[in-house]
């Protein structure tokens, strides 16, 4: 008994630690704020009832994505997923903003913004849990519930559209302000 | 568009799941095709933009809820819930107003006298025209919003942007208000808050005529 809490309480220890990455996966695939939280929130509620089901020496973080993206798969089937609003701002981008031309800088938080309110959830879910969270691609699928090359083809196709919105916009403010 | 290479090989030789052959095959088509190297720059550099716009979220504080959700009974002291209702925060905005318009918050402008109370001409979801404005639109270009039976109509533009020197982001926007044919203008400035909403800071009139 007494092993068993202490298991329980070196996970509870763990699944605390990986809140914000929970958080960051959640909240693109929600892109609401609020609703990411709850989701989040549903997926720890989830993984403390059963933590007896997950399996010693796998990933605990792949289990507990997994259980975020099997909420949200219930939740779009629901309908309970509706705001496409999308707040994070990039840090990265913000602390380019020191230049004199800060507008231009804004503007380019503002690209990422509608490319990735343009990315269907499932491809932004992929190149998420693959370039961001650094999953390979069968750890991704094993999570998204689909084969590798599902995975692989949703990878593609979100980097081909984020980069066509993002940089074929710029390139075209390029162009346009060098014509004024 | 296919030109003249795989996307999908490429994409995957980014992410290190090509075998050797494979990767060998790659890297020569990147080498002697241009439009594979701007494939693979274009994808490097969304990559990281992408990365970048979505870590910001790992420095936020973790919400109070999410904590309890995983150990209740080890908080010794929880915090408030700091969401503040919609109208609250409308309530606010005019309050806001009104303390700064009172104690003369004017950014090199005239207070115009007599100037009715600007309260009555505010739409109720004024904070979120504002909002909505303010993160999605350039400076230069406008959103406009009617009230029902256009009593109403309020064109927003922002103007300027900027970061003060605690990185916090500062729009400065115009608002025209047409009230029963009667145009006005006032200039805002808002600062960008940690959960990606615009809050208005101060009000001032263009006496001028300058918008």
């Amino acid at each position: 008994m007494k092993k068993k809490e202490a298991r329980r309480e070196i996970l509870k220890g763990e699944l605390v630690s990986l809140l914000p990455r929970l958080r960051r996966f959640a909240r693109s695939l929600a892109r609401d704020l609020e609703m990411a939280d709850d989701l989040v929130q549903e997926a720890c509620e989830r993984a403390l009832g059963r933590l007896g089901q997950f399996q010693e020496g796998t990933r605990f973080d792949s289990w507990l994505y997994r259980i975020i993206h099997t909420r949200w798969i219930d939740w779009v089937r629901k309908g309970k997923i509706q705001s496409d609003h999308l707040a994070v701002v990039s840090s990265k981008i913000r602390s380019e903003a020191a230049e004199a031309d800060s507008t231009i800088r804004l503007d380019r938080a503002l690209d990422l913004k509608r490319a990735l309110k343009t990315l269907p959830e499932e491809h932004l879910a992929a190149i998420m849990l693959v370039c961001v969270e650094g999953n390979s691609y069968a750890e991704a699928a094993e999570i998204m519930g689909v084969p590798p090359g599902t995975v692989a083809s949703r990878v593609a196709r979100a980097r081909t559209v984020l980069g066509r919105i993002i940089f074929h916009r710029q390139q075209h403010v390029q162009r346009s302000s060098r014509n004024v | 568009m296919n030109h003249g290479f795989d996307e999908m090989k490429l994409s995957a030789y980014l992410d290190g799941e090509l075998d050797t052959a494979d990767m060998f095959q790659v890297e020569e088509t990147i080498e002697n095709n241009e439009d594979a190297q701007r494939y693979v720059l274009d994808a490097v550099r969304s990559t990281a933009r992408l990365r970048a716009g979505m870590n910001s979220v790992l420095q936020e504080e973790i919400p109070e809820r999410l904590l309890n959700t995983i150990d209740h009974s080890e908080r010794k002291k929880a915090r408030p819930d700091l969401r503040i209702p919609q109208l609250v925060r409308i309530a606010a905005v005019f309050i806001m107003v009104l303390i700064g318009f009172g104690t003369g918050m004017v950014v090199n402008r005239e207070v115009v006298k007599n100037t009715p109370p600007l309260m009555e001409y505010f739409p109720a979801n004024f904070s979120e025209v504002v909002d909505d404005t303010l993160e999605h639109y350039l400076s230069g270009t406008s959103k406009e919003w009617h009230s029902q039976g256009d009593t109403l109509a309020v064109k927003v533009t922002p103007i300027k942007t900027y970061r003060d020197k605690n990185g916090v982001y500062y729009r400065e926007y115009r608002m025209e208000m047409t009230v029963e044919d009667e145009l006005r203008r006032l200039n805002g400035l808002a600062y960008r808050t940690s959960d990606g909403r615009w809050k208005t800071r101060a009000f001032f009139f263009d006496t001028n005529g300058n918008s």
